[in-house]
C-alpha cells in the first residue's frame, strides 16, 4: 500500500469514529424539568412519580392552600421528555394527598381526604393523566400512606376519634377487604404530631407500610405512645414491634427483603441512621436504637428516605437530601452491606428530595422539589440514564 | 496523537497535490513554478451560535414556553486565534494549513417573571445572562486564488477546519428588578464562573470562506483574511446536556448549537525556496 493512502485511511478512520457520530444521545434518557408557575404565592409539594405506559410520567403534588387546613390535590401528567401534557388542581373539598403512586391494571391510584367529613377518597387516573371522580373508603379518617399490593392497596390511616392507627386493604373500588386498628396510646402528645403532619404545621413524618410475606403487614406509625415499626397480620394485637422514641427516634425508611430481614434507615433525635442489612423480629418487640447502622451527618434532619429494592442486582438504592440542600443517591450492596456509591443531584437552588423509581429504559427518575431563585418552591424531575443506575450500583 | 495523525493527513494530501500540479504546468521547470512558505498568524473574530434545537431545563406551567427560551445575541463577543502558515504556491493557486489556537466566545440571555396575583406591584423579574468561552485548536485547510498577479494581490479562497475542544467555561451573570422586598430596586450579583468542558463534545468541523489580499515586499508575505467559518456539527454533548448541577439547577439546559464565526487574520509568512537573489517564484 502507498504511504499516502495509508495516511488517508487512518486518518479518515479516525475522522469518522471522532465523537460527532456519537452525539445522538436521546433527550429522553436524561433531562432535568423544573415546573414553574409565574404565580408568586403558589407553593408545589411534590409526594411521588410514576412512569406511565407512553413513558410519560405522573406526578403527584400538594399544592399550598391559604384557604384550608389540608394541602390541595395536585397531578401533573407529562411526556417522555418531561414536557407537561396535562395538569388538575383537585378542587374543595379533595385535600391531602397521601405518599404515592400505586398501579393496578392500567391504571393509577392516589389516595386524597375530603376535608369536610375527613374521610379517605381512592381516585384512578388515566395514562393520560385524567382523574376519575373520587371514590371515598367507608370509615377510613386521616390517611396517611398507601402502597400497592398486588391488585389491591393496602393504606395506613389515624381514627381520631377512637386514637387508633388503622391498617387496611382495599380493592381498587375503595372496598376494605381487611382491616385492623391499633391504639397510638391517649394523650394530646401522641396525636398532635399526626395533626401536625396532616397540616404541614410540623415535621412531616415518614409514615410507611408494606407487605412482608402473604398475610404479614407492616406499617411504620404510632403505635402505643411511640413512633414504631408494627407488624400485623391483621389481628387484634399486633404480631411485633421496633418501637421508637415517641416521634423523636425511629424508623425513617424500610423495605422488606423476607425473613425478618429490611433495609432500613432510622433517625434518632436529629441524628440519621443508614443500615441496609437489618435484622429485626416480626414476632418480638425491639427497640429501634438496637438497629445499628452508620451514622450519615451530612442527611438532613428530618428529611424524607427512601430506598428501592433493585431485586436483580441485589442492591439498595438510598435517596434523601443533605444538609447542603442537594439530593443524595447511594447504592448498597444486600449481601454485604457494603455502600457502593454515591451521587449528589442538584446545587445551587436548594432541593429536597421527594421520590424516585426506576424507569422503563433501566434509568432512574427522581423527584424533587426546588426553591428556584431560593423563594419559589416548585417540583422538578430530574431523569437519569441506565449507565447512571450502573454507576450507582457497581 | 489525532494532531498529529491529522497534520500528517493533510500535509500528505497536499504533497500529492503539489506535485501533480507542479508537473501538469506548462512550466519547462516545476520548481521555478512554486512556493513553499513557512509563518505565523494572528487576528480577532466574533462568533455566534446557531441553535439548532432548543432545549430548556424550565416546564411553564401556566405560562408560554417562548418566554423562557434563550436569546442569542450574535457576533457580539470578541475572540482571537493565532498560530502557524504552512502554504504551497503554484500558478497563482494556494494551499494553506494554518493550525493555531482559536479563543470564541458566544452569548445568551434569558428571563424569568413571577408576579403575586392578588397583588401585581408584587413582582420578580430576573435575567441571567451566559457567556461561554472555548479555545479550539484548529486545523483549516484552504485553497485560494489569486485574482491578480501584481505586488498586491487580492485572494479568493475556501476551506474547512477540524477543531479540537481545549477548554471551555461559562460566566453567568444574574441581574432583575425585585419589587417584592419593599422597594422596586434593580439589582446584580457578582459574576460566577463555572467550567462546562464536558458539556461540549471535543469535536468541532465546518467550511469556511475568505478574501484577503498578499503583500511581497521583499522575501516575507503579508496576508490579510476575512472570513466567516460557519461549523456543520453539534458542539453540544448532548449525553451531558442536563448534567451540570449548578446550571440545571437555574433551569439551564444547553441547546443544540453550531458555532460560527466571523474572522479577521494577519499573517507573516517566508518563502522556503531561495533560488536566487532576485529572482521570485510569485510571478
Amino acid at each position: 500500500m502507498k504511504p499516502n493512502r495509508f495516511y488517508f485511511i487512518v486518518a479518515l478512520a479516525f475522522f469518522t469514529g471522532c465523537d460527532i457520530s456519537d452525539n445522538d444521545i436521546s433527550p429522553t434518557s436524561t433531562f432535568v424539568k423544573i415546573y414553574d408557575d409565574n404565580r408568586f404565592e403558589v407553593e408545589y409539594y411534590p409526594l411521588d412519580v410514576i412512569q406511565t405506559a407512553d413513558n410519560g410520567y405522573l406526578v403527584l403534588s400538594e399544592l399550598k392552600n391559604d384557604q384550608s387546613l389540608f394541602t390541595s390535590v395536585y397531578v401533573l401528567k407529562t411526556d417522555e421528555l418531561g414536557n407537561v401534557l396535562n395538569q388538575t388542581e383537585m378542587i374543595a373539598p379533595y385535600a391531602n394527598p397521601v405518599n404515592s403512586w400505586s398501579k393496578i391494571g392500567d391504571k393509577y391510584y392516589f389516595i386524597c381526604m375530603d376535608e369536610n367529613n375527613l374521610i379517605a377518597n381512592l381516585v384512578a387516573v388515566d395514562n393520560d393523566g385524567n382523574l376519575a371522580n373520587p371514590i371515598p373508603i367507608p370509615g377510613i379518617t386521616y390517611p396517611l400512606v398507601s402502597t400497592v399490593d398486588e391488585n389491591n392497596l393496602v393504606l395506613l390511616s389515624f381514627d381520631n376519634s377512637n386514637g387508633e392507627s388503622v391498617i387496611s386493604l382495599i380493592n381498587e373500588t375503595a372496598q376494605i377487604l381487611q382491616q385492623a386498628s391499633y391504639s397510638i396510646g391517649a394523650g394530646v402528645e401522641v396525636e398532635k404530631p399526626i395533626i401536625d403532619h396532616l397540616t404541614r404545621n410540623g415535621r412531616e413524618l415518614p409514615f410507611s407500610i408494606g407487605k412482608i410475606t402473604n398475610g404479614l403487614y407492616y406499617f411504620n406509625g404510632f403505635y402505643n405512645y411511640t413512633f414504631s415499626l408494627v407488624f400485623t397480620n391483621f389481628g387484634s394485637d399486633p404480631t411485633g414491634v421496633c418501637q421508637g422514641q415517641l416521634s423523636a427516634g425511629g424508623i425513617s425508611s424500610v423495605s422488606s427483603l423476607g425473613n425478618n430481614v429490611f433495609g432500613i434507615s432510622r433517625f434518632n433525635f436529629s441524628d440519621n441512621y443508614i443500615n441496609p442489612i437489618s435484622n429485626i423480629p416480626t414476632s418480638d418487640i425491639t427497640s429501634s436504637i438496637d438497629l445499628g447502622g452508620n451514622i450519615f451527618p451530612e442527611m438532613a434532619s428530618e428529611a424524607r428516605v427512601k430506598l428501592l429494592n433493585i431485586e436483580q442486582e441485589a442492591k439498595w438504592l438510598y435517596a434523601t437530601n443533605t444538609i447542603s440542600k442537594q439530593i443524595i443517591i447511594q447504592g448498597f450492596s444486600q449481601n454485604t452491606g457494603d455502600i457502593l456509591s454515591t451521587e449528589y443531584v442538584g446545587e445551587g437552588n436548594p432541593f429536597s428530595f421527594a421520590s424516585f423509581r426506576i424507569t422503563n429504559d433501566g434509568g432512574l427518575v427522581i423527584l424533587a422539589k426546588t426553591a428556584v431563585e431560593g423563594r419559589f418552591q416548585r417540583i422538578a424531575i430530574f431523569k437519569r440514564d441506565a449507565k447512571y443506575v450502573r454507576g450507582l450500583l457497581h | 496523537m489525532r494532531f498529529l495523525l491529522t497534520i500528517v493527513f493533510l500535509l500528505s494530501l497536499s504533497t500529492v497535490f503539489a506535485q501533480k500540479r507542479g508537473y501538469s504546468s506548462n512550466s519547462k521547470d516545476p520548481f521555478l513554478n512554486s512556493q513553499w512558505y513557512l509563518g505565523f498568524f494572528a487576528g480577532i473574530n466574533l462568533a455566534s451560535a446557531k441553535s439548532i434545537t432548543s432545549y430548556t431545563g424550565y416546564a411553564p406551567l401556566n405560562y408560554e414556553e417562548a418566554s423562557v427560551q434563550k436569546v442569542y445575541n450574535k457576533f457580539i463577543l470578541p475572540g482571537g486565534q493565532g498560530g502557524l502558515v504552512f502554504m504551497f504556491y503554484t500558478n497563482g493557486i494556494t494551499i494553506g494549513l494554518k493550525p493555531g489556537i482559536h479563543s470564541y466566545s458566544i452569548e445568551y440571555s434569558t428571563n424569568m417573571n413571577w408576579q403575586d396575583s392578588a397583588n401585581p406591584n408584587n413582582s420578580l423579574q430576573i435575567n441571567y445572562n451566559h457567556t461561554t468561552h472555548f479555545n479550539y485548536i484548529e486545523l483549516p485547510l484552504s485553497v485560494q486564488y489569486d485574482l491578480l498577479r501584481e505586488k498586491i494581490r487580492p485572494y479568493i479562497g475556501l476551506g474547512g477546519y477540524y477543531g479540537i475542544l481545549l477548554d471551555a467555561s461559562r460566566t453567568i451573570e444574574r441581574s432583575g428588578t425585585d419589587s417584592a422586598s419593599g422597594s422596586a430596586g434593580k439589582f446584580s450579583n457578582q459574576p460566577k464562573n463555572i467550567g462546562v468542558k464536558d458539556l461540549y463534545i471535543s469535536s468541532s468541523v465546518g467550511i469556511m470562506a475568505f478574501i484577503g489580499a498578499s503583500y511581497d515586499p521583499g522575501n516575507i508575505r503579508i496576508t490579510l483574511d476575512i472570513g466567516y467559518k460557519m461549523g456543520l456539527n453539534n458542539i453540544t454533548n448532548t449525553e451531558n446536556r442536563f448534567l451540570n448541577n449548578e446550571l440545571s439547577a437555574i433551569g439551564e439546559a444547553l441547546d443544540d448549537i453550531q458555532l460560527n464565526n466571523l474572522y479577521l487574520s494577519l499573517g507573516f509568512v517566508f518563502p522556503l525556496k531561495f533560488i536566487s537573489k532576485n529572482y521570485s517564484s510569485f510571478n
